[in-house]
């Protein structure tokens, strides 16, 4: 590790006040944060059966398309 | 805040407990507010950032490495977000004047010179809202805030040897504008009109 030489004018400016800031809106800041987290840490609503049967549904119809196609066409 | 203490809030965080969260903010909140603040040379502007910033930290708060470092990591978050706000704000008086619609403002005089409580504070706060922001992040970074030119080198995303470099100029610098300020004590009084 390095060892950093002291330097006072470093050190002075460590020294400075540092600024306050608005309670009222820290408090507010902080509401918004606890809101996130909770939201974040709260279980996804499971998909749905219909949800799930749409994408099945598209395929099948999607299959049952090109198998008709190729019967017309003669392949089949 | 030791390492130990750190990384059990780390833990804690990511799982989500919001009395972790406000241990950070209770550890971090006036440090980065001090800091954006200087940097911005605004309270409005560093209130926003800084809420912005802790936003950013909960969003990201279940993808946070075990071993994060949490100053560095809110410190590179302020930082960045306020060169976004630079950016944005250079763009905004391009327009602006480009347009001629409304006359884009010079920088006034930071909030920390109107209340710095005695002369070398008021001399240092002017001093340092003299020099450049990359200067000036630079002494917020390690002169007030403590890090090392290591630390300091992450959060501005530059090798430790560069960020010694950028030190030692920005000090060369802030020296300078102190001993200008000195030669010309009264030079920071506005004529009074009769």
């Amino acid at each position: 590790m390095t060892v950093e030489p002291h330097d006072p004018l470093l050190a002075t400016l460590a020294g400075l006040t540092a600024p306050a800031t608005t309670p009222a809106r820290d408090t507010r800041v902080r509401a918004r944060c606890h809101a996130t987290m909770t939201a974040a840490r709260r279980p996804r609503p499971v998909a749905r059966a219909i949800d799930r049967l749409l994408p099945v549904a598209v395929l099948v119809y999607a299959a049952i398309t090109i198998v008709e196609g190729l019967r017309v066409a003669g392949v089949l | 805040m030791d390492r130990e203490s750190e990384l059990a809030l780390v833990k804690r965080v990511r799982a989500g407990e919001t009395a972790a969260f406000d241990a950070v903010h209770a550890a971090f909140n006036a440090r980065l507010y001090g800091f954006l603040a200087r940097l911005a040379r605004s309270r409005d502007i560093a209130e926003d950032l800084l809420e912005e910033t802790w936003l950013r930290f909960v969003t990201h708060a279940g993808q946070l490495h075990a071993d994060t470092r949490l100053g560095p990591w809110l410190f590179t978050v302020a930082r960045n977000l306020h060169i976004t706000w630079c950016r944005s704000r250079a763009m905004e008086s391009r327009t602006a004047a480009s347009l001629d619609l409304w006359p884009v403002l010079a920088p006034s005089e930071s909030p920390f010179e109107r209340t710095a409580g005695n002369e070398l504070a008021q001399r240092l706060e002017r001093a340092l809202a003299s020099v450049s922001e990359e200067a000036r992040e630079v002494l917020l970074l390690v002169g007030v805030e403590g890090m090392t030119p290591s630390e300091a080198a992450a959060v501005c995303g530059v090798s430790p040897d560069a960020m010694r470099q950028r030190l030692k100029r920005a000090r060369a610098l802030l020296a300078d504008r102190l001993a200008e300020g000195e030669a010309r004590p009264l030079g920071h009084l506005r004529e009074v009109q009769p």
